[in-house]
């Protein structure tokens, strides 16, 4: 069936009837055919009567005739319910157009407002904007959401598979992007054959709930806003961009922003805290909110707290884990209509206790941090909860760096490139490393092997990303110098603010290494030195994070070969355990970033050395398990899995006992001290919405820029029309009338005509 | 005596219909309207003395009432003799076209007309008057010379037995030729549908006229043609050598019927304006109408 019947009427196979059209015709044929034979005396009278009024039967009869065959043709094209939505296809001239509808597919939209979500009503218009078109018209479907997705991309002509895919579009967990749904606009009219003048004018209707995260134009930058407003006007020059605003200004939502462990990871040592952070979206204070905390899907705890209007509010929970492996911890703050962000999950891989690699590049090096790390607990019968390992620096590449929480280089004197690319690959993996200097650093190596090039050198092009600043030169000027904290504001240091005895001002560091901060890096310093050079630099490099300490903790670092004194005095400082403790706990918990992740973001892994498997199987929240490829590198499998449209708790599994063998091998080379957490042969991920989506504010309809059209007729929810009674011409009911009037004047006429001489 | 519903019901062509031969339907039609008459104003007014007249020169002395004269010493005439002897003539049309019959009639238009004419025929024998019988289509078929003898009937219903319909009517020139043929001034009785053109028909009855004979027209014609009533498609075939056709009766009923009312007032008019008995008649009408007509006509030939 061609798509032009198709989109003219509802029913084209009840054309099929048409040739019944020709019955009366062939009736009348047939009845003079049929007819009764006499002997007529009077035939002169009879000829003349025929000669008189042969003129006038014949055209009764065709009359007859005509409206009995109308008739007919009004029936069927009734039956076929013909697609016109209004009087305006009869008239020539009118240029078909091309509707380009944009769906604002951010969870947002699932607000119900009447028994409705936003989206729903959406689709409803857009349905409508679909019966309203006239045929000939095409028609786009744009999903706005992160990546503006391209439902239906070129142009079709076909109404009713377009309304269907419509009814298909199902709402995303996810925000939208303004821009990238005015490009992807762009992209369908260059897709859609414009040039062979098919369509002059494309009509583009943005269904969408305003929210002011999305549409705002504060903290856009300029070029953004730029970029925006001149794709607006090409738009604009070949037809309308019409925004449709969906859904009720008053809106309360609540959400669970966050959820974090207070310490980076979880082990089976001591108690858990989990820090969940509730934001009150709506004008009005909630009182009296449960918080329930979940674990592994059994609720656990509850707490009923009170959130100020527009505030966020703290909640802790403290669970102590008696098994090691991935558990899940679920906040769930339930009671309002947008439930999708009332619930936010974190996984967490719980550890018996945290493997620190400590590699000491002279003798004595890792003292203090060995001192710190274990702190003589073992003495007390009290398990620590991180072991620390100590290897020397030409042991780092035997190493599986995938074992360890987190990673000390103690006074190291230089590294090679293939041990920057391991550092690399370690911390891109959710790594955390601590860079120790020392009076063995050689600065160019450092600075060659572990430091991100600038594009402006490419001789230097060989660094890996692993320092968050540049190693100057060594400094001494026989003075004593003091941290310079700079008002506490990383977290890092929240525990030193407002205790002045601590030590912290008054530890003295007699040299170090001037470290510069490459510009425009994402590097952050968190101590200075009263010089005002960086003493501790801090740089997310991947899933993992890379600290920078420019002088030494330890005794190890003379200051010169004449003069024996330490470059610090840290290490007999009285608070260097928690200092040293604040470290490592600052650079690990990469790991749980690895496992939490936004809707939409890929999860990706390692497989465990004894894993040889050519697919994992991952099952996501919404079910149906899928088997993804892994890919085999030389050293290591990794995997990637791109498809988390939908928030909750990913599953991945692996078969490591197929290889029996391996998993002996690893029994015995890691001493049974690692990867315990993976031995049941699944990770757990989890997934959760991007809370910004969370602010249902919207914006002003009034302070949209010029580009736009504001559409004010389908403003209210309320105020849709009920697809049939309005929005599609009651074609065929009119013609139905026509059959009614045509069967009265049939009888009529036939009465007539047939009567009149009796 | 035979009561008025049975004598009537010999007058009805249905009942005449399911009667055989020609002169068994005539008997019965002039016994049942004789018999259904309370009591005849004719009875015996061909043998009384009508009248005198004067003598006008040229007339025949064998008429002269010499009685009369005798007693007045005038001269009239008696006129009774000559009178009473009527001569009627019937002209019988047995044209194709009279073969028709509808079907609501129980006779042709032919057979009825037969039926007319054999009744006349047997009244006026009755009333020992002379008729004679002329029967003609396109031309004169037969000619039976008029007679009052008893057994003449005989001949006129074996003429007209034979007569067949078939062919064309052309009635005003056969008109012409009989009035010139009929000598003796009559009562000439045609029976016809009339199916012809008009003006010739009215010149052959104005010839009639001017012969000086008295004339009524029965005008014989079938109810269907002066209805129409067919409903569905119909094909007419064409009596007399015209065309056949196919057509839808009712849409051209009134047409038709304005045709035939035209035509119709045409020889009732013609008829009217030459003093001429127009008697339209349909072969569904009780035959006394017939009878009544002729013989008003032959009383007011009579007096």
């Amino acid at each position: 069936m061609s798509a032009w019947l198709t989109s003219l009427f509802a029913n084209p196979w009840m054309l099929l009837w048409l040739p019944t059209i020709a019955a009366p015709l062939v009736i009348h044929l047939w009845y003079r055919r049929k007819y009764r034979e006499v002997q007529w005396a009077a035939m002169e009278y009879l000829l003349a009567a025929i000669i008189k009024s042969s003129r006038r039967m014949r055209i009764e009869q065709l009359l007859l005739l005509l409206v009995r065959t109308l008739l007919l043709l009004l029936v069927v094209l009734a039956l076929a319910e013909p697609l016109l939505r209004s009087a305006t296809p009869l008239l020539v001239g009118e240029e078909p157009t091309h509707h380009i509808i944009v769906i604002d597919g951010s969870y947002s939209m699932g607000y119900p407002s009447s028994g409705k979500s936003a989206f729903d009503v959406a689709k409803e218009h857009a349905k409508q904007i679909v019966r309203q078109g006239n045929p000939g018209d095409g028609y786009s479907l744009i999903l706005m959401v992160d990546e503006a997705q391209q439902v239906v991309g070129q142009a079709t002509v076909n109404q009713e598979d377009f309304l269907q895919e419509i009814e298909k579009l199902t709402i995303r967990e996810e925000g939208a992007n303004v821009d990238a749904a005015l490009r992807a606009v762009e992209e369908v009219i260059a897709k859609s054959p414009a040039k062979s003048g098919r369509w002059k004018r494309h009509e583009i209707s943005v269904f969408s709930d305003l929210a002011k995260n999305t549409w705002s134009r504060e903290g856009k930058s300029d070029a953004v806003l730029r970029d925006r407003d001149e794709r607006l006007e090409r738009l604009g020059q070949n037809g309308v961009v019409e925004v449709v605003p969906i859904g009720s200004s008053e809106k309360e939502n609540l959400a669970v922003t966050n959820v974090e462990l207070a310490d980076s990871l979880a082990t089976t040592a001591g108690p858990v805290t989990i820090t969940a952070v509730l934001h009150n979206f709506s004008d009005g204070r909630i009182v009296q909110q449960p918080v329930a905390l979940w674990v592994d899907n059994h609720r656990v705890d509850q707490h009923l707290i009170d959130i100020p209007s527009g505030e966020d509010v703290s909640v802790s929970f403290q669970h102590r884990f008696h098994l090691p492996g991935d558990h899940v911890f679920g906040i769930h703050a339930d009671g309002d209509l947008l439930a999708i962000d009332n619930r936010r999950r974190l996984a967490v891989p719980v550890k018996e206790h945290i493997n620190a690699l400590l590699v000491s590049g002279k003798r004595g090096a890792t003292l203090p941090l060995q001192a710190a790390l274990d702190g003589g607990d073992l003495s007390h019968g009290i398990s620590s909860e991180i072991r620390p390992e100590v290897v020397s620096e030409s042991k780092l590449l035997e190493r599986d760096l995938e074992n360890y929480d987190c990673l000390f280089l103690c006074n190291v004197g230089q590294l090679t490139l293939q041990e920057a690319q391991r550092l690399s690959e370690y911390l891109a993996a959710g790594g955390g490393l601590v860079t120790i200097l020392g009076d063995q650093t050689v600065l160019e190596q450092y600075n060659r092997h572990l430091l991100k090039p600038k594009k402006a050198q490419p001789g230097e092009g060989v660094g890996k990303d692993v320092l968050p600043a540049r190693l100057e030169e060594m400094v001494y000027d026989d003075q004593y110098h003091f941290i310079d904290p700079r008002g506490y504001k990383h977290p890092l240091l929240s525990k030193w603010k407002g205790n002045p005895r601590t030590g912290l001002l008054t530890v003295p560091v007699i040299k170090y290494i001037r470290l510069k901060v490459p510009e425009a890096s994402e590097a952050e310093v968190v101590l200075w030195l009263d010089t005002g050079d960086p003493l501790l630099v801090l740089k997310e490099v991947g899933r993992g994070r890379s600290l920078l300490l420019a002088t030494d903790p330890s005794d190890s670092s003379h200051i010169n070969s004449d003069d024996s004194r330490p470059w610090s005095l840290i290490a007999s400082w009285l608070n260097a355990q928690p200092f040293l403790e604040g470290l490592w706990k600052e650079v690990i918990g990469g790991q749980i970033n690895q496992r939490n992740v936004l809707v939409g973001e890929a999860l990706t892994a390692r497989l465990p050395p004894s894993v040889a498997l050519e697919t994992i199987e991952v099952s996501p929240p919404d079910g149906q398990a899928r088997s993804q490829p892994v890919n085999p590198n030389s050293q290591y499998t990794t995997w990637a899995f791109f498809e988390t449209p939908v928030s909750g708790v990913y599953r991945v599994s692996f078969d490591e006992g197929r290889d029996s063998s391996q998993e002996n091998r690893l029994a015995v080379t890691d001493s049974g001290t690692q990867a315990t957490d993976r031995k049941d042969g699944t990770m757990l991920f989890a997934v959760n919405v991007d809370t910004r989506e969370s602010d249902l504010k919207a914006l002003n309809p009034a302070d949209l820029s010029e580009g736009w059209n504001l559409s004010g007729d389908r403003e209210a929810t309320g105020s849709l029309q009920s697809p049939t009674s309005a929005a599609a011409f009651p074609f065929h009911a009119l013609l139905l009338w026509a059959v009614l009037a045509l069967l009265f004047t049939e009888t009529f006429l036939a009465w007539w005509i047939g009567n009149r001489f009796a | 005596m035979p009561t008025v519903e049975a004598n009537q019901k010999y007058l009805d062509p249905q009942t005449l219909a399911k009667i055989e031969g020609l002169e068994l339907r005539a008997r019965r039609i002039v016994e049942g309207y004789v018999a259904g008459l309370h009591r005849s104003p004719y009875q015996g007014f061909s043998i009384e003395f009508a009248e005198h007249r004067e003598y006008a020169p040229g007339d025949d002395l064998r008429h002269v009432d010499w009685k009369v004269f005798g007693r007045t010493d005038k001269v009239y005439l008696k006129q009774y003799e000559e009178e009473t002897n009527l001569l009627s003539y019937l002209l019988l049309d047995t044209s194709e076209s009279m073969h028709y019959q509808g079907e609501r009639s129980p006779l042709s238009k032919l057979e009825y007309a037969k039926c007319i004419a054999a009744s006349l025929g047997y009244l006026v024998l009755q009333q020992h008057d002379s008729v004679g019988l002329a029967t003609f289509d396109s031309q004169v078929r037969s000619m039976v010379r008029a007679s009052g003898q008893p057994s003449h009937m005989h001949q006129l219903l074996h003429v007209m037995e034979q007569s067949q319909a078939e062919k064309k009517t052309s009635i005003g020139p056969i008109f012409h030729d009989l009035a010139e043929r009929l000598k003796k001034r009559a009562v000439v009785v045609i029976l016809s549908d009339l199916f012809d053109d008009i003006t010739s028909i009215m010149t052959g009855i104005k010839h009639f006229k001017h012969r000086r004979h008295d004339v009524i027209v029965f005008h014989v014609i079938d109810p269907d043609e002066r209805d129409f009533p067919f409903v569905k498609t119909t094909k007419f075939r064409g009596l007399e050598q015209l065309p056949e056709v196919v057509t839808d009766p009712r849409q051209l009923r009134k047409a038709y019927l304005k045709e035939f009312e035209k035509f119709t007032q045409a020889i009732s008019q013609g008829c009217r304006s030459q003093y001429v008995d127009y008697v339209p008649i349909t072969t569904d009408q009780p035959l006394d109408i017939a009878l009544t007509s002729y013989l008003t006509r032959r009383a007011a030939h009579t007096f």
